[in-house]
């Protein structure tokens, strides 16, 4: 159960660190998208739901404050959870980088589409209400931040592995 | 990896699964309590990194110090002016109202900001003060000397969420301190600016003309600096034109906000 604790405080720490830290930086750096790159990271690296759990959990966080542009991200993140489970175990490989980043983008591919259907039925009954050229902006920078992120994520596998108490597989 | 790996990884994950859901969902209180120790340094740390941010590129354009006393300077006359205007209108209003007794007080909640959106404009924050400290929905928040920032879209007993002026999806009731006192909703749009549409042409709209709240809403008292009109949109075939302000608070420089609350006499 010490690793259920440790994936307990890692994903409250991080989702502390990305909406109060993070969000409080001037834009581009208040996009980086700490705790869905470490579920991503977390669901290659123990092929286990602890990082499904982080990120419907990160999702279900911004939701229940009203923190996200885009409504109803529990579910949008829960969809990607699920692809990026499936797609590591079936597709990607958790040696490589161009593996993990692979099962990043399709993750939020997925999260992308939930947010574009979503702002389209937003924006049936209040046109007035949706700003796509400020969210494709932010989205693009997201998804570049979130590669750089994984590429120094990857580089200290090792460390990560032995703090986390993640056995290699 | 085999079925019997899998479950001995799956109860343990499980759990971890229902621990965050339910802390999120019925720990919310004490946990906002709790994590509010934490997101207040934090937030306060990445608020001054954007200030000194923001202030660094605005220093690129003009020196740092003429561009603060500038701002410093446009806030002060603004200030000075929107009480100028509003005292005017109060006067006027006094004279024909005498012996009216006003029902309502405001009372300002000082509260520290825990959480920031994740999005484009970061159009709303979160506090640490909620309905157990009077906070409603729809009460103003304030920064300095009375300029409006946004408004409490929700509440929970212990924080509430903010949303600024300039989200899209927040209207405000305001006036517009040219002759006439035009009467509107003032609306955010892409990036960092409010729009004021449907402005009849017939009435004169200035740059710099001050725009302030009108208090004809629930929880929103009257003369709030808003902003100043930096452009105006009007088109003469069509009957109505558009202002575009810019907001005078920018509410990622600011770590403390003040929540003005109703105290019925």
């Amino acid at each position: 159960m010490t690793g259920t604790l440790t994936r307990v405080l890692g994903f409250f720490l991080l989702a502390l660190l990305q909406t109060s830290l993070l969000a409080s930086l001037p834009f581009p750096l208040n996009s980086i998208p700490l705790v869905f790159v470490a579920g991503i990271w977390l669901i290659q690296q123990e092929s286990s739901v602890a990082g499904a759990a982080w990120i419907i959990g990160m999702g279900l966080w911004m939701d229940l404050w009203g923190l996200s542009f885009v409504p109803w991200q529990t579910v949008g993140f829960s969809i990607a959870a699920i692809v990026a489970t499936v797609s590591a175990r079936k597709l990607f490989s958790h040696r490589s980088l161009y593996g993990i980043v692979s099962c990043y983008l399709v993750a939020a591919g997925c999260t992308l589409l939930w947010d574009i259907a979503v702002q389209f039925i937003l924006s049936l009954s209040h046109p007035e209400a949706s700003a796509w050229s400020a969210w494709v902006l932010y989205r693009v920078w997201e998804t570049g931040l979130g590669i750089v992120l994984i590429w120094f994520v990857f580089s200290s596998t090792k460390h990560l592995r032995r703090l986390l108490g993640i056995r290699t597989a | 990896m085999n079925t019997r790996r899998w479950r001995q990884r799956l109860l343990p994950l499980v759990v971890l699964s229902v621990i965050i859901i339910a802390a999120l969902i019925w720990l919310h209180g004490p946990l906002v309590r709790a994590l509010s120790f934490l997101q207040k340094p934090l937030s306060a740390g990445g608020t001054w990194v954007t200030d000194r941010a923001l202030a660094w590129c605005e220093a690129a354009l003009i020196t740092g110090e003429d561009a603060a006393e500038l701002i410093e300077q446009r806030n002060a006359l603004a200030i000075e002016r929107a009480e100028l205007e509003k005292l005017r209108d109060e006067n006027a209003v006094l004279r024909d109202q005498l012996g009216f007794l006003e029902r309502r007080q405001w009372k300002g909640v000082a509260a520290s900001v825990t959480q920031r959106s994740v999005g484009p404009n970061g159009s709303s924050f979160v506090i640490d003060r909620g309905v157990d400290d009077g906070i409603q929905k729809g009460n103003a928040v304030v920064v300095g000397d009375g300029m409006l920032v946004g408004k409490v879209t929700s509440t929970t007993a212990t924080s509430a969420t903010v949303t600024t002026l300039t989200d899209p999806g927040l209207a405000t009731a305001i006036t517009l301190l040219n002759g006439v006192r035009t009467i509107g909703l003032a609306q955010g749009v892409t990036g960092t600016l409010i729009a004021i549409e449907y402005i009849p042409n017939e009435e004169t709209i200035r740059i710099n003309d001050l725009v302030v709240t009108s208090g004809l809403e629930e929880g929103m008292p009257s003369g709030l600096l808003i902003g100043i009109v930096n452009d105006v949109q009007s088109d003469p075939t069509a009957p109505f034109q558009k202002a575009i302000v810019e907001p005078l608070a920018d509410s990622r420089r600011f770590a403390i906000v003040s929540v003005l609350v109703t105290e019925g006499l």
